[in-house]
């Protein structure tokens, strides 16, 4: 089989996956059509009608980037039809950093999950959702909301997530809007306390993205992730076609979704 | 000539933490007399240091060389014990947190020492960080716009820090199993006493932020012993979490604040050990940290100094807010376990 052959078309006019398809020259490599593509659907906007136009147009797999909020209801009336795979970038919830968090864990389960956000009114429900992500992912189950209450620019919440071995993780939630600064973007920080502690922070404006565990012997900080959020996006994607396996990106994307949309309505 | 000092109590408290500290504060303090409960440790510890020793607290409050009285018993006996200490004509008492396990308890103890001018500190060392001192001065600044609150505490066993600070133990006491969670009665009444023993460490410094309570909006037990709790104060949102691990990393004990424009998190020491103060963070929307140096002094000095300050008449003795903060922690501890029968379900 030529070099040609093995390779994936990428169908993006977005200058991060054009970047990130020249930086996996043997998987990947321009399209000029969605027919048998990656299709990149910007995550701003309607991007649940460019997920539909990709794969009715014969995309091969979709990759959304960083999904802005779409109203639940819209998303409830037009369910997934499936069949390709889906990949979300986001870049507050990196597939990878995610795994090295939980692994970094050895199995040890987190007692009580507490996220806190922090960003201008417009990104907020963004960054909640992303912090749901996590409290799932290091919770190990879905999150159901408990108790909430609200003021003006802040909000509190108390959920539980499945856990393992019919141990639920209580899970606490608080954000805050807070000024918009010169830069896009807020402050999530996580922590899954226990008998090994996990602390993530992803600060948006200082470009940060930190994962530390904690034991008695002291505390691992995880490598910075260099490769970049679209060349890790689009690999899985370029992965799933090959593997066939499902990928769980776009329900757990709408897990996180419907969980702060009844947050912010409650 | 330093003040003499008579410690009601001859727990770990006493053992590991305030013996220690006192003993580094010789310029200012003396250990005159040591009165445990009938456990025998008073003589043992007083031993050591040629001071008296005694069971019950009739023969250390009839000693007329001790000028402070130290009240490091269970929670239940304070108030009790300063209402004695003062009715002896003491100078001064220390008690540790908390003051009183009522709000009648606590006025009674606020309306004796003011009538005799008794001197009264509450241990809440905490608030004498001069970390939060200097973190208070910044958000008093801000005039209101501070929107969220939260104190997060993830404690392995204390025995861990005890043998940094002392010899001779083991301190803890003997564990006791956990207690039977699963009865909301009992849930409730031991999420209140966390509440009132170890959330107090903070709950004067959220009071300057976060003045009343209006609404618990969810109070929980969480395992393997801790809590969960969410309160509206005005626009202001508290969240307190505790875990109480068996084993694990350093103790996390963390207050973190949000305010409109920027968010500060202190990281105070261990309990018991002597690091320095709180350090400090600040990030700001424009996502610069700016950390700040430690003070050489922890909380636990500080309070000692200061107790020096209010004898000798250089800064006044504070009995309102001693009163107010007492009734804060009682209130929410009351709500706490009021929400915990009710359940959590909006």
């Amino acid at each position: 089989m030529s070099l040609m052959r093995q390779r994936r078309g990428v169908l993006t006019a977005l200058p991060a996956y054009a970047a990130a398809t020249a930086e996996l020259p043997r998987t990947a490599a321009p399209a000029d059509g969605v027919q048998g593509a990656v299709a990149v659907v910007p995550g701003s906007g309607d991007w649940w009608q460019g997920l539909l136009a990709a794969r009715s147009g014969g995309a091969v797999a979709v990759v959304i980037t960083d999904p802005g909020t779409l109203p639940w209801e819209a998303l409830e009336a037009r369910p997934w039809p499936g069949g390709i795979p889906v990949i979300v970038e986001r870049p507050r919830l990196r597939s990878d950093v995610v795994a090295d968090a939980v692994r970094a864990r050895r199995g040890s389960p987190a007692r009580i999950v507490i996220v806190e956000c922090a960003a201008p009114a417009a990104s907020l429900e963004g960054v909640i959702r992303d912090g749901f992500g996590w409290a799932r992912s290091l919770g190990q189950g879905p999150l159901t909301l408990q108790a909430g209450s609200a003021t003006t620019q802040g909000r509190i919440a108390l959920l539980s997530s499945a856990g393992t071995a019919g141990a639920p993780v209580p899970t606490t939630l608080a954000a805050t809007a807070a000024a918009a600064g010169p830069h896009g973007g807020g402050l999530l920080q996580v922590l899954a306390l226990g008998e090994v502690r996990t602390e993530i922070t992803v600060d948006q404006p200082a470009g940060l993205m930190r994962l530390e565990t904690s034991t008695e012997e002291g505390i691992l900080r995880a490598p910075e992730r260099y490769e970049s959020s679209a060349r890790l996006a689009l690999r899985r994607a370029l992965a799933a076609c090959s593997s066939g396996e499902p990928v769980a990106d776009l329900d757990e994307l709408l897990e996180d979704i419907s969980l702060a949309a009844a947050l912010l309505r409650s | 000539m330093p003040w003499s000092v008579g410690i009601l109590g001859a727990g770990p408290g006493v053992a590991a933490l305030h013996l220690p500290v006192l003993g580094g504060l010789r310029d200012l303090f003396h250990i005159r007399h040591i009165a445990d409960g009938g456990s025998g440790r008073a003589r043992e510890l007083a031993g050591r240091l040629g001071a008296r020793w005694s069971a019950g607290e009739a023969d250390l409050l009839a000693d007329t060389g001790v000028d402070v009285v130290a009240v490091c018993s269970p929670p239940a006996e304070h108030a009790r014990q300063i209402l004695a200490a003062v009715a002896a004509g003491k100078r001064a008492v220390f008690c540790e947190k908390p003051l009183a396990t009522s709000p009648e308890e606590a006025e009674a103890v606020i309306a004796a020492c003011r009538a005799a001018g008794t001197v009264l500190l509450v241990g809440t060392n905490h608030l004498f960080d001069a970390a939060w001192g200097r973190v208070r001065h910044h958000l008093m600044a801000l005039e209101g716009r501070i929107q969220a609150i939260s104190v997060t505490l993830a404690l392995p066993p204390n025995d861990r820090y005890h043998g940094l600070v002392a010899e001779g133990g083991p301190f803890q006491a003997a564990r006791r199993g956990r207690p039977g969670v699963e009865d909301p009665a009992v849930a409730a009444e031991v999420l209140r006493q966390l509440l009132t023993g170890l959330a107090v460490h903070d709950l004067p410094a959220v009071r300057d932020m976060a003045p009343g309570i209006d609404e618990v909006v969810y109070a929980r037990i969480a395992p393997p012993i801790g809590y969960l709790v969410g309160y509206r104060s005005g626009g202001v949102l508290v969240q307190l979490a505790l875990t109480m691990l068996p084993e694990g990393p350093d103790a996390l004990w963390r207050m973190t604040v949000a305010t409109s424009h920027d968010r500060v998190e202190v990281n105070f020491p261990p309990a018991f050990v002597h690091a320095g103060s709180a350090s400090t963070r600040v990030r700001s929307v424009d996502g610069q940290w700016t950390e700040y140096r430690r003070d050489p002094d922890d909380g636990y000095v500080a309070e000692w100094r200061l107790l020096a300050s209010l004898l000798e008449g250089v800064a006044p003795v504070e009995y309102d807010e001693l009163l107010a903060d007492a009734c804060y922690a009682l209130e929410l501890g009351y709500g706490a376990a009021a929400k915990v029968l009710e359940g959590v379900s909006p």
